[in-house]
This record gives C-alpha cells, structure tokens and sequence, in this order.
C-alpha cells in the first residue's frame, strides 16, 4: 500500500520534469530545425529555462472571464490533467513489476478508457469560458478526437490478437516469446497507430484545435497561468502516453534491438529502463520533427484521412493479423505480405488524398 | 475497507443521478449523468467485473455522454424557469417509484441471500483465466447467433441515419 502510494507520488514527479524538460528540448530542436539557437540565456544552453517558465506560470494571475462559469473553468484542466497521468498507473517502464505501479489484466482497456475521459476537460474548459473561440476549439477537438480513437483503438487491435492479452507486461512478454517485435508482423497497424496518435495529441500537423490564424488558441484562449500550463502539461503528458503505447505494443517495451541475434548480447549492459526510455524518446522527437516539417491540414482532409483511409486500411490489417494466427502462415512469406500490403496502401493513400 | 468504498460510490452515484433530473442547466445534468456512469463503472470494478466497467467508462461515459453534450451545446437551451417542472408529476413519480421499490425488495428477498459488495460470480470467474477473456470465449461460442444479430441491427440503424441524415440531390427533370 504505502510502496505504491510512494510509487504514485515518484512517477507524477518525475513525469512533470520530463515534461518540463520535454519544452526545452522541442524550443531547441525546433530552433536548430529553424537555423536558429532556440533559448540559450537561462543557464548552459538554457537549461534552466523550463524552472523561469515555470515560475512565471505560476505568478501570473489567473483571470476568469465575465460570464464563464467559474467551478467549471477552474475544474477543467485539472480533469485533462487527471485523465492524462491515470493511464501511467499500468504502463510497466521495465521487466520487474517494481517498475510497474500496477499490472491489471486490462491495461490497454483502462488506458483507452481512462484517456478518453480526458476529452471532457477540452469540453468543459471550451463551454465554460463563454467565448466563441473556445467554443469552436473544444467542439473541433472533440470532433477530431471521437474520429480518430477509432483507427487507434482497431490499430490496438493487432497486437492484442497476436499477444492474447490486454496486459501489457503480457504484450512485451508475447513479444520477447515470440523473438520478433510486432512492428515487422503489422507495419499498418504501427503507421495507423502513429497517425492517429498523432491526431489524438492534437500536436501539428492535426492542429486545428489550437490553430493559432483562425481559432486564436482554440479551448484555451481564455487561460492564462497555472491553468493554461496545466492544459500543457496534459498535452504532453498524452504525448508521452501514446509513445509509451506505441514502444510497448509495437516496439517490444523495454527489449534491446534484435532481442534474439546473439552477438548483439553486449547491448544488454545497458539497463531496460534506457532502453524503454531511448524508444519514448525516439517517438517525441517524431513529433517535434513533424511540428517543424508538416503545414496543419485542412478540416475535411482530416475527416476524409481518418474514415476514409484510416479505417479501412487498419480493417486490412486486422483480417491479415488474423489469416497469420489462424492458418500460421510462414513467417518469411507473412512479411513479404505485409510489406507489399503497406507499400500498396500508403502509395494509395497519398495519390487519393489530396482529391 | 470495501463496504465503506461501495458506500461511498453507491452515495454519490445516487446523488449524481438525483441532481441530474433537478439541475436547471441542462449542461449541468449532461456532467453529473457523467458522474453518474462513472461512479457505475467504480461499483463494478469493486465486484471484480473490470471487464464491464471498462466497457462502461468507453461506451456510456466516453461516446454516449460526448455525443448528448454536442447535442445540448449546440441547441443553445436557455435556462430553466423555477416553479414550473413537475408540478402535476410528484405524486405520480412518488407512486411509481415506491412500486418499483417495492419489487426490487421482492426481488431480493426470497432468495435469502445476504448481497454484499464482495461480487459473488464475478470473483469465481477471475480464477478460470479473467474476465474479458471469458467474455469473448462466451460471446464468440454459446452466444454467437445473437451477438451477429446484434451487430446487424446496429448495421441496418447506422445505414438508416445515414439515409435519413443526407440530402437528396434535387431531380433534374426529364426533358
């Protein structure tokens, strides 16, 4: 009782300075990506940055606007906030289940519910400010979030099938059993996966949410303090939640690369937790790269990507995930499939999506 | 520890569900309907049915309850009026919710069972491999027929909306 509580309190923690730090890493890369230095004035290459971000959040003065509706607005990032740390609760960080808070049977299904429950801070925060802006951002948001859990959640599909489980101790184990990482068997499922994680985010190119040129800020124009930073702190709380998902479902969790090639064996001096850690950190790179690289997309080519194209092509890959365990294929020729599949469908994608 | 657990849900679930119907902004009936699914889906963790509350949590709380606030956001409904609800309706509600009470008590009684929050089914299901998994083995076996059928209906429901929702083109007339 008293270790897990302990637990609890460590990963908030520790989940609040990554993302802190998280910040200072997306200002530089996206300050190298731009030729340029990103901060560099608050100590050694400004890392000290994120701590005069945070004090000056935390002094400034929290306005609540005529005619919001004051509980609400105050309760709404704290419930985004909430929803956003809950999931890490079954996210193992490494073998041994002290690196876990708690593994229950139904982790990915407590993921999913429990951050899809965080929509309703976007909700409430956009109702209760009384300003047309917000109102706009949080029905947007909502829109585009309810479209795209669906490719996520059929994506998860895939590795549940072939693990057998909704644990996710189990899918790395699955996975370590099996000597390959389910990325090879179902490179769709993964591109769908992080596409719509992607969108899920609302992080660039899926920005229309918080689409500055038209929306002002979306479901947090009338925020300013503590209050917006909480709305922050939760985005990247998610960001680091989908890259953990997608690290352990697809990527094999906390294995070094190639888990079965044996003169590799010198990889394992290096603890699991780094391993975990380095993917996690592959995958935020991926989205900071995609913020400086991609223009946002229109609102009815989001619609069109995710029913359109998503969905269909996560269906294809649910039905060959499912030929695969029950007939056995051969693994040689399964891979040859599923690459030529995914070769096929993404050239589809892009020749039709801009129709 | 668990009593006082369930005790609490139970309390706040039944809260939620009376300041549902007397909320005078409908917003705020649409959150504690919310608070209400919630609390449901606590009270069937508690009985070990983990498989169910999540269900609960993804299907009532996260889809249903999302698609009834872009309803009432939408329509704009002002305020509610004081002194002009229920007004002809209590004395019916209050006979039909003390004959509905009455049969739930029937209901439970006869059996002679003590109902405890300890789940009496649910925690013996966890032994034979959990319980999402015997969901699916029954869903998939014994109750397949239905289960199809079900998925059709739904099919048939979806389609309808769709038809009813999209606008004709206007008929070009023949020349």
């Amino acid at each position: 009782m008293i270790a897990t509580i302990m637990k609890t309190v460590l990963m908030v923690n520790i989940l609040l300075v990554v993302i802190a730090y998280i910040t200072w890493a997306e200002r530089k890369i996206l300050g190298r990506m731009q030729i340029r230095h990103g901060p560099m004035r608050v100590g050694w290459h400004g890392l000290l940055q994120p701590i005069a971000d945070g004090v000056k959040l935390a002094t400034k003065e929290l306005i609540v606007p005529t005619g919001a509706d004051s509980l609400l607005f105050l309760i709404a990032p704290v419930i985004t906030l909430v929803f956003a740390l809950v999931p890490f609760a079954v996210i193992p960080f490494a073998g041994a289940p002290v690196w876990q808070i708690t593994d229950v049977n139904i982790g990915l299904l407590f993921i999913l519910a429990a951050s899809s429950l965080g929509m309703y801070g976007i909700v409430i925060g956009g109702w209760s400010s009384n300003s047309k802006y917000s109102l706009m951002g949080a029905l947007r948001s909502v829109a585009q979030m309810i479209s795209y859990e669906v490719p996520l959640i059929l994506a998860l599909i895939g590795p549940v099938m072939l693990s057998g489980s909704f644990s996710m101790s189990k899918m790395v184990a699955a996975q370590e059993q099996a000597g390959y990482w389910f990325i090879f068997l179902q490179p769709l499922a993964f591109v769908v996966f992080l596409i719509s994680g992607v969108a899920e985010t609302n992080r660039v190119p899926f920005d229309m949410v918080e689409a500055e040129g038209e929306l002002v800020c979306g479901f947090h124009t009338e925020y300013s303090g503590m209050a917006f930073s909480v709305f922050f702190l939760a985005e990247y709380a998610n960001m680091i939640l989908i890259s953990a998902i997608a690290t352990l479902c697809f990527l094999g969790g906390w294995q070094r690369p190639f888990p079965t090639v044996g003169f590799l064996s010198f990889l394992d001096v290096v603890p699991e937790i780094v391993w975990f850690s380095l993917k996690i950190g592959f995958f935020l790179f991926l989205y900071i790269w995609l913020r400086a690289t991609l223009p946002r997309i229109r609102y009815d080519q989001l619609m069109y990507l995710g029913w359109k194209m998503l969905l269909p092509v996560v269906l294809l890959n649910i039905f060959l995930v499912g030929l695969f365990k029950f007939y056995s294929i051969p693994l040689l020729i399964y891979y040859l499939i599923t690459f030529f599949t995914t070769v096929g469908c993404v050239a589809w994608c892009s020749k039709h999506f801009y129709e | 520890m668990t009593l006082l657990t369930f005790a609490i849900l139970a309390f706040l679930s039944v809260l939620a569900a009376i300041m549902m119907i007397t909320a005078r902004k409908i917003v705020f009936s649409v959150f504690w309907l919310l608070l209400s699914f919630f609390t449901t889906a606590c009270i069937l963790l508690l009985l070990k049915a983990e498989f169910l509350a999540v269900v609960q949590i993804l299907v009532n709380a996260g889809a249903v309850i999302i698609s009834f606030l872009f309803v009432v956001i939408l329509i704009n409904l002002r305020e509610e009026p004081k002194n002009e609800r229920y007004h002809q309706q209590t004395k019916w509600a209050v006979l039909v919710s003390a004959i509905l009470f009455v049969l739930v008590g029937l209901l439970l009684v006869p059996q002679g069972r003590y109902y405890t929050s300890e789940g009496m089914i649910a925690s013996e299901l966890v032994k034979w491999g959990g319980n999402s998994e015997l969901v699916a083995k029954y869903l998939f076996s014994d109750y397949i027929l239905p289960f199809e059928v079900v998925a059709l209906v739904l099919l048939v429901a979806i389609i309808g909306v769709v038809v009813l929702a999209k606008k004709m083109p206007p008929k070009q007339k023949a020349e």
